[in-house]
């Protein structure tokens, strides 16, 4: 990460912020007492000074929660963009993930013990780079662009969810009439730590999985050769890299994070899968690993910063009566302000895509090329 | 130069100069530009001829100097009003909207008189028509500019800028990416342009252009006017010394270094061994390459001439495994069937390439000189182990290549896209000739380099063969080949037209056999 991309991101932050006061100014709200309910929102202390400044730990508690998910929604974008790939379909596959989570959970239900929870999150894992993986074979056997086929799967991921639980696994006893499953039992549940701040353990499953994520890049030959293929296709396969064996790798485990996001928001938060169960991760995924120009650590703190705007936003609605679509109005002006800092590297990235994606479309496959 | 200050230059630069970050580029450079007249800039890569040329068409504005347009000053830095005065400019690298068609690219560049006056838009399609017949430039306004070869794309630069009706034209190094013939075509139309009385100022990096075509040279040496010359005044070996600033250069005298000893064909196994190879296209097009036969052996270097366009780069793709024969013998180092060999294996038995479009396929240009000079070897031993990346070995082994092919980096760490492009080649060349090849592809290696750049490669094309590289040299430059081939082969249209001997009848026969002709039928 050099020094200039770190300075993109954060001047991109504090200009969407600065952005978002004059908007509220002009909506008729003070923009410094909102920023500052947004913070005491989503991390329960209180700023105005009362007798306990840290008043409501729970809060820090569900922005920790929130934050974990996201980070690895981020992870499912920055793994692929390092190769030159978008994954657009994370929130389809955190779906997948939590549906396979649920499903093995609600399965394992007489196992008491860690075991069920470990097998529900291998399975999610497993199921969401199963869907990524539909959308790399696409493009490596067949040349169909991902930021498509990622999409149309998101699609086809909601609505076999929304038959799932509309249909076989809706919860007919204790569902109280909303269309979700039965709660995954309390063996299957991410354990709560942290004390006060009830955050789950997922929120430590994720920045360690971006840790792990981040050597791999740095220290070992295959992240090398990813980035020498994102950087040049044809200099990587000049070279003999393995492109296209890396291309699925890199697809499958932004996949599997992803499919673990959804395992932490059903299994720490949720606990009965319903069709919201990934609602807008999947966006704020690709601009936390947008904003840390898909660093796997700079996607930690970045993390954090838009689980607390998401938690801080709902809270603020509640209490000042700002909407909570103004969190989601930051955060496109976050994307808005880095698409502008770095709009020389964006056009020359997009053109050294186009011309993969031609050659791509030329010659579909390796095998293929090799046999004509 | 007394003569020609008798009347007043059409442009007239007097001390300009301009300081970068870190660099002077120009340093009080003096030059003036006549009606009628040739005139050549010439140095090293970084002597400062781009921001010299680009103060004279009005995209740089210098810190220091001034400009006077037929006796007027002129203020700097204003492009549109520049070319409003008849200033053309024909860019180094083409900056045309490649999904357009050339027509379409002519619209755009007036696209404001085009779309307000429609007689006009009709007007610039008579007048572009007619100077494409008048100087031959054999463009189809129709086809997209895509699917045009480089040299074909100048032209519509070239066509762009004679629109404007120049009075000055200025190019930058319109040579560095046209096969010979081009060149001599090119060539006649500057000589055209001059007989109507138009000034034209080029870099050009080849001196015997420089010689042929231009009144007046002026020489720059790290961002300094060093001389200024009458063409009468100098020659080649003059102009090198002074390039360079040393005085030792002799550019008769090649150091040919007697073209590598032929080889006793009765021990020693050819490296490459073609006979009568083959290769078709799809669907009934015509065959993408045929007939073609030609053994090279461990140390030799076989130069193939041709105008590009004619199969050089099939070529290129069939030696290295790219392209499968259809027919025909074809061995190379004891394999018969490269393309189902992954490339990984290919690297490993000791075939390398160099590409002729080294930024795109040679380097990752984003990422630093150091990985770049790693890339393929990343995975090998010491450099990795069980997949552990060795960063240690990797700076010692950079270092060490950096040294030996000298290459100019103040950082290892620095990314590949900020060398100048001869540095980019030797990164390039550093890393295939770091393990013994056996066998070496190498296409246009000197495309764009300066003279002393180009000198460099080719002693270290020699040193691989002098260590027992079979080497196959594709080139546009004839003098390349002739000055580093044991023997010289040709295509035609995809057709091998035979092979000729580095002698003193070469050039001729080399000549008739890119034109089409077959000696037998000659």
């Amino acid at each position: 990460m050099k020094n200039a991309q770190l300075a993109a991101t954060l001047s991109s932050i504090i200009l969407a912020l600065m952005t978002g006061a004059v908007i509220l100014a002009l909506s008729g709200f003070n923009p410094w007492a909102s920023y500052i309910n947004l913070l005491e929102g989503a991390t329960g202390f209180d700023f105005s000074g009362g007798s306990r400044f840290f008043r409501i730990p729970s809060r820090l508690g569900a922005t920790l929660n929130e934050c974990g998910p996201l980070l690895f929604a981020a992870l499912a974008v920055a793994i692929p963009w390092r190769l030159g790939w978008v994954n657009l379909g994370g929130e389809g596959q955190m779906i997948m993930g939590a549906a396979a989570a649920t499903f093995t959970a609600l399965a394992m239900e007489d196992i008491a013990g860690p075991f069920a929870l470990l097998m529900a999150l291998l399975a999610a894992a497993a199921m969401g780079a199963f869907w990524s993986t539909l959308a790399a074979w696409m493009r490596i056997q067949k040349g169909m662009n991902e930021i498509i086929t990622t999409i149309m799967l998101n699609f086809i991921a909601f609505w076999i969810i929304a038959w799932l639980v509309h249909g076989p696994m809706r919860d007919m006893e204790s569902g109280m009439g909303h269309p979700w499953t039965r709660p995954v039992p309390d063996d299957s549940q991410l354990p709560l730590l942290g004390g006060k701040l009830r955050f789950h353990a997922g929120l430590l499953l994720a920045p360690l999985a971006a840790v792990g994520i981040w050597i791999w890049h740095t220290y070992r030959v295959s992240g090398f050769q990813s980035q020498v293929i994102g950087r040049s296709a044809q200099a990587a396969r000049f070279a003999g890299f393995p492109v296209a064996q890396l291309e699925r790798k890199a697809m499958a485990i932004g996949g599997g994070c992803a499919g673990l996001g959804g395992a932490c928001a059903l299994l720490g938060v949720q606990f009965r899968l319903s069709e919201e169960v990934a609602f807008g991760y999947g966006f704020t995924g690709l601009t936390i690993a947008l904003a840390a120009r898909s660093h796997p650590l700079l996607i930690i703190p970045c993390a954090f910063f838009f689980s607390t705007l998401r938690t801080g936003a709902e809270r603020m609605e509640f209490s000042a009566g700002i909407p909570q679509a103004l969190a989601v109005i930051l955060q496109a002006l976050v994307l808005f302000f880095l698409l502008i800092a770095l709009a020389p590297q964006w056009s020359r990235w997009w053109r050294e895509r186009q011309t993969r994606l031609a050659a791509l479309a030329a010659a579909p496959t390796e095998k293929g090329a090799a046999d004509a | 130069m007394n003569e020609a200050n008798l009347e007043t230059p059409l442009l007239r630069a007097r001390d300009l100069t301009k300081i970068y970050p870190g660099i002077v580029a120009n340093d009080g450079v003096d030059i003036d530009l006549y009606s009628g007249k040739i005139h050549a800039v010439i140095g090293e890569n970084g002597a400062g001829k781009s921001t010299l040329v680009s103060t004279l068409y009005g995209s740089t504005i210098p810190d220091r100097g001034e400009l006077y347009w037929n006796g007027q000053a002129l203020e700097a830095g204003h492009r549109q009003k520049f070319q409003a005065l008849g200033i053309g400019f024909v860019p180094q690298h083409v900056t045309l909207c490649q999904t357009f068609t050339v027509w379409e690219n002519f619209v755009l560049c007036d696209a404001r008189k085009a779309a307000s006056n429609p007689a006009t838009g009709g007007d610039l399609r008579k007048r572009a028509e007619s100077l494409n017949n008048e100087y031959e430039l054999g463009l189809d306004f129709n086809a997209l500019v895509s699917d045009l070869a480089l040299g074909k794309r100048q032209n519509i630069e070239f066509l762009k800028a004679l629109l404007s009706s120049p009075k000055l034209l200025i190019l930058d190094e319109p040579t560095a990416i046209l096969t010979p013939g081009e060149v001599e075509r090119l060539f006649e139309l500057l000589k055209q342009l001059r007989r109507k009385g138009t000034a034209i100022a080029l870099i050009a990096h080849k001196l015997a252009e420089v010689l042929s075509l231009s009144d007046e040279i002026t020489v720059l040496r790290k961002g300094k006017r060093v001389a200024h010359l009458q063409r009468s005044e100098t020659d080649a070996n003059h102009l090198a010394s002074l390039m360079v600033g040393d005085q030792i250069v002799d550019t008769s005298s090649k150091d040919q270094g007697t073209p590598l000893e032929t080889i006793n064909a009765k021990e020693t196994r050819p490296t490459v061994w073609l006979d009568e190879v083959e290769v078709e296209s799809i669907k009934n097009q015509p065959k993408l390459l045929e007939d073609l036969s030609f053994k090279v052996y461990p140390g030799q270097i076989l130069g193939v001439a041709g105008i590009d366009g004619n199969g050089q780069r099939e070529l290129f793709d069939l030696l290295t495994g790219d392209l499968s024969p259809s027919s025909g013998m074809f061995e190379i180092l004891g394999n018969d069937d490269l393309s189902a060999l992954p490339l990984s294996e290919r690297n490993a038995l000791g075939i390398k390439r160099v590409s002729e479009d080294r930024q795109h396929d040679g380097l990752a240009l984003e990422l630093p000189i150091l990985d770049n000079l790693i890339l393929q070897y990343a995975q090998q031993k010491p450099l990795s182990e069980k997949g552990w990346i060795k960063k240690s070995h990797w700076r010692e082994i950079a270092k060490k290549s950096q040294e030996r092919f000298s290459i100019a980096a103040a950082s290892l760490k620095a990314p590949a896209a900020s060398l100048s492009g001869g540095n980019q080649q030797k990164v390039v060349l550093a890393r295939e000739l770091r393990d013994k090849a056996k066998f070496l592809v190498v296409s246009q290696p000197t495309r764009g380099l300066d003279y002393k750049a180009a000198q460099f490669v080719a002693s270290q094309l020699r040193e691989a063969a002098k260590s027992g590289a079979a080497i196959v040299l594709i080139s546009g430059d004839l003098e390349e080949l002739l000055d580093l081939s044991l023997n010289i082969g040709v295509l035609h249209r995809g057709k091998w037209m035979g092979i000729v001997p580095n002698d003193t009848e070469a050039r001729k026969r080399i000549g008739r056999l890119m034109a089409g002709n077959r000696e037998d039928a000659a």
